[in-house]
């Protein structure tokens, strides 16, 4: 598979750098949601598309997922059964965190940002 | 390897460490190894209610499989200082 | 792996010396330390007992009681800190987070704990060890740091290069089997999905660059099933 993708995309995030300077979602284990953006590296994005003379991996994410987030907004989702009418009661709760560091074990999934017209 | 490197960077400065179990622990970063196992120094719990017998430790050890979160200084998250970590990394450091 | 705290019973000489350690598989004593009291939960101290850490473990034998010990892996043992402050308790200690290995059938394992009144060790999520002498305690953290380094998480030790499936007609079922035969930890990126991410309404450029990881790692098994586990510890 010695394709032109290869050359340029490494691993997953290496697409979702695609999204610079944009918000990203990452799903997190323990129904937590993250929204924030993801930190990259402008070098690379200039030669992105020719063949990588550097190939200095300069960047805030690695093959593990872990990465680092700025603006982050984390949702997160409870539900509780009501004890009389046994009712889903669903909460949310959201904070913002300026810089997060997340484990990449506890990533489930990660998009670009939802792009609205 | 990255991580390591850029946690290495951020010794001496005030972060969260957030949990799997919910825990989340402030402390100054003592040190930092490459399987991101984090001690932290002068640590509180933030919630203490939910944990109100670890109040605060001295010297605390966490193991890097249990981590979350690590909440970072707004001013540590650095592209130079990611940048010279990953220079670090790449000439085998 | 083992996680949670076990009974530990087998001593050496005539069940009066030190633990049997696994030396087949080099496990080697680090340290002992006389003169230490556990405490399990918000249990009593039991006192007066020995400690013995060894590269994989720490293990504590009463001093008195010869049928009573305990022992839990390097592993299992998320943080552990230096505890002066007398509000925490009472006398300075090393505390230690364990987590617990709880089963699918844990609320059942649970309620039986209850009914019989008995400790149901694997369950305990918190230590403490007290050294009568407390000037132990800066040379004790040390160690468990030392080997706690020893014992990293047995999947994080490979880093192999990562397969990448870059094609669609590469994600058929002969893939995933085959994946799974080889149970490494590998990505599959699934593009041109019809609905992907649950974005209803189809914007092929976004469609198009959303990725969908699928992750192949024991670690993200029964994700569900870890999460009751993580409710249950705060119980």
């Amino acid at each position: 598979m010695a394709s032109e993708e290869e050359s340029t995309v490494k691993e997953p995030l290496d697409l979702i750098r695609l999204s610079l300077d944009e918000r990203i979602y990452v799903k997190l284990r323990s129904e937590r949601e993250l929204r924030g953006k993801l930190h990259h590296n402008l070098k690379r994005k200039k030669i992105f598309g020719e063949p990588i003379l550097e190939t200095l991996p300069c960047k805030a994410y690695d093959q593990h997922l872990n990465m680092i987030l700025g603006e982050v907004e984390e949702v997160i989702t409870t539900v509780e059964i009501d004890d009389e009418t046994y009712e889903e009661i669903v909460r949310t709760t959201k904070r913002m965190v300026p810089f997060l560091f997340v484990r990449g074990d506890g990533v489930i999934l990660v998009a670009p940002p939802l792009r609205t017209a | 390897m990255l991580f390591f490197s850029y946690f290495k960077d951020l010794v001496g400065r005030e972060v969260t460490v957030e949990l799997k179990n919910d825990l989340a622990i402030r402390g100054t970063l003592h040190s930092v190894d490459q399987y991101l196992n984090i001690k932290l120094e002068n640590t509180k719990v933030v919630d203490q209610d939910k944990y109100p017998h670890m109040l605060s430790v001295r010297n605390c050890f966490i193991r890097g499989s249990v981590v979350r979160y690590v909440q970072l200084p707004p001013d540590g998250v650095d592209v130079e200082l990611l940048h010279d970590a990953t220079r670090r990394e790449a000439r085998g450091g | 792996m083992v996680l949670g705290l076990r009974k530990f019973t087998e001593r050496s000489g005539d069940g009066a010396g030190e633990p049997v350690l696994d030396t087949a598989n080099e496990e080697e004593l680090m340290h002992v330390q006389s003169g230490v009291a556990i405490v399990l939960g918000a249990r009593a101290p039991d006192s007066p007992g020995t400690l013995y850490i060894s590269n994989k473990q720490v293990v504590w034998l009463s001093d008195v009681d010869k049928e009573r010990g305990y022992a839990v892996d390097f592993l299992a043992i998320s943080l552990h800190a230096v505890s002066r402050d007398p509000e925490a308790y009472p006398s300075p200690c090393i505390y230690a987070q364990i987590e617990t290995g709880a089963d699918e059938d844990v609320e059942s394992a649970d309620s039986d704990a209850e009914c019989n009144e008995t400790l149901d060790v694997s369950q305990i999520t918190e230590m403490r060890l007290v050294p009568s002498d407390p000037s132990h305690l800066e040379s004790l953290f040390d160690i468990f740091c030392e080997c706690a380094e020893l014992n990293p998480e047995p999947n994080e030790e490979r880093e192999e290069e990562h397969n990448w499936i870059f094609s669609a007609d590469l994600l058929s079922d002969d893939a995933t089997m085959n994946e799974a035969e080889e149970g490494d930890l590998q990505w599959q990126l699934a593009e041109n999905l019809g609905n992907p991410i649950g974005y209803s309404n189809g914007n092929h450029e976004l469609a198009h660059s959303v990725l969908e990881l699928r992750i192949s790692d024991q670690r993200f098994d029964d994700a569900d099933e870890m999460e009751h586990e993580v409710q249950d510890r705060h119980q």
